[in-house]
C-alpha cells in the first residue's frame, strides 16, 4: 500500500525512464536482492532475523569460483558451495532454536565467520574469475535472454515460497511462531523445529540467489555482497512486513526490494553521492519501521513480551 | 572422608567457575610472558596494546550500560570512525576547541537519535542503533570519500603518545572513568535505576522510575564514550580513518561485555568484570597477532569467539537454574 504509493511517485518524477528495456534491466538487477529479501522475509515472519544472508552469498560465490576453476565442473562446484552454506545455515538454526541467544547475535557471528571465510577463499584463489561462460553453457537448453532468466527464477522462487507460506502447514506454523511464540508452544506448534528450519530455508534460498548472481554478474570480489547487508533488512521493512513477526505478506518484501532498487537507481541518476547511500538507507529503514509501528492497530502494539 | 574430599573438589570447582575470568586472564598473561617475552619489554608493543585496550574499553563501558538496561548498541563502532575522520577534517582548518565541540555534538546527536527512536518511536534497540550505525557510516564516508586523513593538530598528536612510564595518559583516563562508572552504577540512584530498568522495565516504570529518561541517557552516554574512543584513535594514529573497522570494534565490544558477565537480556553484570573482559579480549587479540595468523581470518576469529562466548554464557545460565 504505502510502497505502491512511493513507487508511483518515483515513476512520475522519473518520467522518461519508463522504457521497457530500462524496466527489464532494473528488475533483473533486483532479482538477486529480491530472492535474498524473500529469504529474510521468511525469517522475519518467524519472529527472528538473519544478518548473515549477505555474506553467505559472497561465500557461496567464492567457493563456487574456486572449485569450478580448480577443474571440478559446474555441478560439483554448485554442490560443494551449497553444502557449505547449508551447513552454516544449520549452525544458525541450531543456535537460534536450541538456545535463548538472541538471533541477531548468532547471525552476527556467522556473518563474520562467513565473511572471513569468503576473503580467505579468495585469497587462496588469488584471482577474480570470469565464470559467465560456464553457467551459460550449463543453461544452454534454456532460451537465451540472460536478464529474463534471472527474473524468471526470481518469480519462480516467489511463487513457490509464497505458496508455501499461505497454503501449507509449515507456512502457517511460521506465522504462528512469529505471531505469538508462547501460544504456539501451548497449542502444539513445533516451535523449535520451525525456528531451525527457517534458517535452513533461508540459507537454501541464498544458494539460489547466489546462483542467479553468478549467472548475471559472473564475477566475485572481496567486496561483493556487502551492499546487500542493509538491503535485505530494509526491503521487507519498507514493504511493510511487520518487524516482530507473524504478520505480512511475501509480496510486500518484493515490493520493498523493488522500491529500494528504483530509489537508489534514481538517486544515482540524479547525481547523489553514493557514499551517502548508507545513511539514506538507514533513514528509510527508520521511516519504514515508524510507519509499520504506526499502522499497527493499537491492541497489537501494546502487547507485553 | 570421601564426603569431605568430594566437598573440597566441588568447592574448588565453584571457586574456579566464579572467578573464571580472572583465572583465564592470568593464564593468558603467563602464556604470553612465556611464549613472547618481547611483549612485556617492547615499548611500542605495549603502547599499541594499551591503545587497543583503551579504545575497546570505552566502547565496552558504553555497551555494558546499554546491555544492562536490556538493549544493544550497534552504532558505537561506526561512531569511532566518524569521530576520527570528522576530527581530522575539521583539524585542517580549525583549532582544538572547535574539533572537540563539533565532533562531540555530532556523536551526541547520533546517540540522541538512537534514544529517541527507542523511547519515543518504540523501535527495538537493534533496529534503532542499526539506523544510527548506517547514518554514521554514511556520514563517515562522505567526509573524505573513504580515504584517511592526516591529523593537523599538534596538541592532539602529542596527547596520542603522551605516556608515563610506558602507560599512555589516555589509558589512565580510561581506568579513572571505569572506576567512576563502577561507583556510579553500584552506589548511586541512577545506577540502581539502570539495573531496575534492565531487570524489568514495566515494573520499574510502575514503581516510578523514569524509564524513558534512563534509556535516553544510556544511549547518549554510549555514543559519547564512543566519541572519546574515536578521538583517542585519532590522537594515537594521528590520522582519521573511516575504515577503522568500526564493525569489528562493535562486535568486540559485545563479545568483551559478554565475557565480562553482562547478560544480553539485561539486568545483570558490572563494569569491573566487563573491563576484565576487555583486557582478556585485547590480550587474546595480541596473541593472535603474535601467532601470525592471516589478517583475513580476523573476522572469522572474532565471529567464532563471539559465538563461543555467548554459548558459554548461555550454558552457564542454564547450569545455574
Amino acid at each position: 500500500m504505502f510502497t505502491a504509493f512511493l513507487v508511483a511517485i518515483t515513476t512520475i518524477t522519473g518520467g522518461s525512464w519508463l522504457s521497457v528495456g530500462n524496466i527489464v534491466n532494473v528488475v533483473s538487477r533486483v532479482s538477486v536482492l529480491g530472492i535474498l529479501s524473500i529469504a529474510q522475509c521468511v525469517v522475519i515472519l518467524s519472529g527472528q532475523m538473519d544478518l548473515s544472508i549477505s555474506s553467505f552469498l559472497a561465500l557461496f560465490c567464492s567457493i563456487y569460483s574456486v572449485v569450478f576453476l580448480g577443474g571440478y565442473g559446474i555441478v560439483a562446484a554448485l554442490a560443494i558451495s551449497s553444502v557449505v552454506i547449508l551447513s552454516i545455515g544449520f549452525v544458525n538454526g541450531m543456535f537460534a532454536s536450541r538456545t535463548t541467544i538472541p538471533a541477531f547475535v548468532v547471525t552476527l557471528g556467522t556473518m563474520m565467520i562467513a565473511h572471513s571465510m569468503h576473503l580467505y577463499v579468495l585469497k587462496v584463489a588469488r584471482y577474480l574469475p570470469q565464470i559467465q561462460n560456464a553457467i551459460y553453457e550449463f543453461m544452454k537448453p534454456i532460451p537465451k535472454g540472460g536478464d529474463l532468466f534471472a527474473v524468471f527464477i526470481w518469480i519462480a522462487v516467489f511463487l513457490v515460497v509464497s505458496f508455501m507460506l499461505s497454503s501449507t502447514r509449515f507456512g502457517r506454523y511460521i506465522y504462528a511462531v512469529g505471531g505469538n511464540e508462547r501460544v504456539s508452544v501451548y497449542t502444539g506448534v513445533p516451535v523449535r523445529k520451525i525456528k531451525f528450519l527457517v534458517y535452513l530455508l533461508s540459507s537454501a534460498l541464498v544458494c539460489v540467489a547466489s546462483f542467479v548472481f553468478l549467472y548475471k554478474f559472473a564475477n566475485i570480489a572481496p567486496g561483493t555482497g556487502e551492499g546487500y547487508l542493509l538491503d535485505t533488512i530494509a526491503a521487507p521493512i519498507i514493504g511493510g512486513v511487520y518487524l516482530f513477526g507473524g504478520r505480512g505478506k511475501l509480496w510486500k518484501a518484493v515490493m520493498g526490494a523493488l522500491f529500494l532498487e528504483i530509489l537508489i537507481n534514481f538517486l544515482r541518476l540524479v547525481g547523489v553521492d553514493p557514499y551517502i547511500f548508507s545513511a539514506i538507507k538507514g533513514v528509510i529503514i527508520a521511516i519504514g519501521v515508524i510507519m509499520s509501528i504506526l499502522l499497527t492497530p493499537l491492541y497489537l502494539r501494546t502487547r507485553t513480551r | 572422608m570421601m564426603i569431605l574430599q568430594a566437598k573440597g573438589i566441588s568447592q574448588a570447582k565453584d571457586f574456579l567457575l566464579k572467578h573464571n575470568l580472572i583465572i583465564a586472564l592470568a593464564i593468558l598473561v603467563s602464556l604470553m610472558m612465556v611464549l613472547f617475552p618481547e611483549f612485556l619489554f617492547s615499548k611500542g608493543i605495549l603502547l599499541s596494546f594499551f591503545h587497543m585496550c583503551t579504545i575497546l574499553g570505552f566502547l565496552v563501558i558504553g555497551q555494558s550500560i546499554v546491555l544492562i538496561i536490556g538493549g544493544i548498541d550497534l552504532s558505537n563502532g561506526s561512531i569511532i570512525g566518524l569521530a576520527s575522520i570528522l576530527g581530522a577534517w575539521i583539524a585542517l582548518s580549525q583549532g582544538i576547541s572547535v574539533i572537540l565541540v563539533v565532533t562531540f555534538l555530532v556523536c551526541l546527536s547520533l546517540g540522541t537519535l538512537s534514544g529517541l527512536l527507542i523511547t519515543r518511536a518504540g523501535f527495538p534497540p537493534l533496529i534503532a542503533t542499526l539506523v544510527s550505525m548506517s547514518i554514521a557510516e554514511g556520514l563517515t564516508l562522505t567526509v573524505t570519500g573513504g580515504a584517511p586523513l592526516a591529523l593537523n593538530n599538534d596538541t592532539l598528536s602529542w596527547f596520542g603518545v603522551a605516556n608515563i612510564g610506558g602507560v599512555p595518559v589516555y589509558s589512565m583516563i580510561w581506568i579513572g572513568i571505569v572506576i567512576s562508572f563502577y561507583v556510579v552504577l553500584s552506589k548511586s540512584v541512577f545506577g540502581r535505576h539502570l539495573y531496575a530498568v534492565g531487570g524489568s522495565e514495566r515494573t520499574s516504570f510502575v514503581c516510578g522510575v523514569n524509564t524513558r529518561r534512563i534509556k535516553m541517557m544510556t544511549y547518549m552516554i554510549s555514543a559519547v564514550l564512543a566519541w572519546v574512543g574515536g578521538l583517542i584513535y585519532l590522537c594515537y594514529t594521528a590520522s582519521g580513518a573511516p575504515r577503522a573497522g568500526g564493525f569489528l570494534y562493535m562486535l568486540d565490544s559485545i563479545s568483551a561485555s559478554v565475557i565480562g558477565g553482562l547478560s544480553l537480556y539485561g539486568g545483570r553484570g558490572n563494569i569491573l568484570d566487563a573491563t576484565l573482559g576487555t583486557m582478556f579480549f585485547a590480550l587474546l587479540y595480541m596473541t593472535v597477532i603474535f601467532l601470525n595468523i592471516s589478517p583475513v581470518l580476523d573476522s572469522a576469529f572474532r565471529g567464532i569467539l563471539l559465538l563461543v562466548v555467548v554459548l558459554y554464557a548461555f550454558v552457564k545460565e542454564k547450569r545455574k537454574s
